[in-house]
């Protein structure tokens, strides 16, 4: 019991060192990156080198990932700071955010889906 | 630190979970309707919360900005199902990775093209190109290119939303029922928002969507500076 929770705990800290390390990294880099998707990939170097994913890791990113949208939730709030610019841009804002965000994302899955059907009928 | 703040902290961070787990209630027995997705009922109700009861909107955002943290954590953590992954998205090739390249330029090119044509103010069309991009990676470049950083914030958590949201929705409609189909439309178009609501579409879905994030977003950073800077 105890056990676990020294494992889970650690898997904790071995995610957050991640975070650490590609914060630091990304002061290094000569293009700023966001030191979480440095971290992002520092892990799954980890991993590749490591060959498999710890239990206790797999059981301790769970519950992150699953709620991951709940962390989002402050920076949507946010939003409300910038009524005005919304206001002043909204027909830029409104095509570019929902029209070409969508048409986007929908013919790109098109495209792959119809890439994979081929992929698999030859 | 003082004790009021803490205080504050406390309280917040507690009322924005309660709602979060009151939307997530309402998203499961609604049989996840797309418009009920928990980040848009939480921030609805946490609005209506804040304006009605005239809360200062600084002081929650004060109140929750280590909410900023545990969403670096998460994203730290989404190499996990990458890695779990690793095999498909390898397996598929360019089929993945050259859709995810031509999305991360479309994304924002045709967002860009658009405010181009009607021909809207320069900082907003050099703003709208980081647009695709996760948010501290677009600030940055807004600022980098000549565009507003903070209206690059406010965009691109606003297409994330709008992806997240209707994207799986619309695929539905067009019958796009492969999971690494629905990864990339999520993670290229939508980022990490996109990437967040493909955790709750498999293990495949996030893996494609993760890695869809990671390419654009270090595509989008090196490219455009070099660009427009």
């Amino acid at each position: 019991m105890v056990n676990d929770a020294i494992r889970l705990l650690a898997a904790g800290v071995a995610i957050v060192t991640c975070l650490l390390a590609g914060a630091w990294l990304s002061t290094l880099l000569p293009v700023r990156l966001p030191a979480a998707i440095l971290g992002l990939l520092l892990l799954l170097f980890c991993l590749c080198v490591c060959g498999k994913v710890p239990n206790a890791l797999q059981r301790t990113a769970r519950p992150l990932l699953v709620h991951m949208p709940l962390f989002f939730v402050p920076a949507v709030i946010a939003v409300w700071q910038f009524t005005d610019v919304i206001k002043t841009n909204g027909l830029t804002l409104f095509v570019a955010i929902v029209v070409s965000t969508l048409v986007v994302g929908v013919a790109l899955a098109a495209w792959v889906n119809t890439l994979l059907k081929d992929k698999h009928e030859h | 630190m003082s004790t009021e703040h803490i205080v504050q902290v406390m309280l917040w961070s507690v009322v924005t979970g309660g709602i979060y787990c009151a939307g997530l209630w309402l998203y499961k027995i609604s049989r996840s309707q797309p418009l009920l997705h928990p980040i848009v009922t939480s921030a609805t109700a946490i609005s209506v919360l804040i304006f009605s009861l005239g809360i200062s909107l600084t002081n929650y955002l004060q109140a929750t900005h280590w909410f900023s943290w545990l969403l670096n954590i998460a994203t730290v953590a989404l190499a996990i199902p990458m890695y779990q992954q690793i095999q498909v998205i390898r397996h598929y090739g360019w089929r993945v990775w050259l859709p995810i390249i031509a999305g991360g330029i479309a994304a924002p090119g045709s967002a860009w093209l658009f405010a181009w044509s009607i021909e809207a103010p320069e900082d907003l069309q050099m703003t709208l190109l980081a647009k695709s991009i996760t948010t501290p990676l677009a600030i940055d470049v807004a600022g980098a290119i000549g565009g507003i950083p903070a209206l690059a914030a406010v965009i691109v958590i606003l297409t994330g939303l709008v992806g997240a949201v209707f994207a799986p929705w619309l695929f539905r409609f067009f019958n796009i029922t492969n999971p690494i189909a629905a990864g990339v439309g999520l993670g290229t178009a939508a980022h990490a928002i996109g990437t967040a609501r493909a955790v709750q579409m498999g293990q495949t879905t996030t893996a494609v969507a993760t890695l869809a994030l990671c390419i654009n977003g270090i595509a989008t950073a090196v490219v455009l500076p070099l660009l427009f800077g």
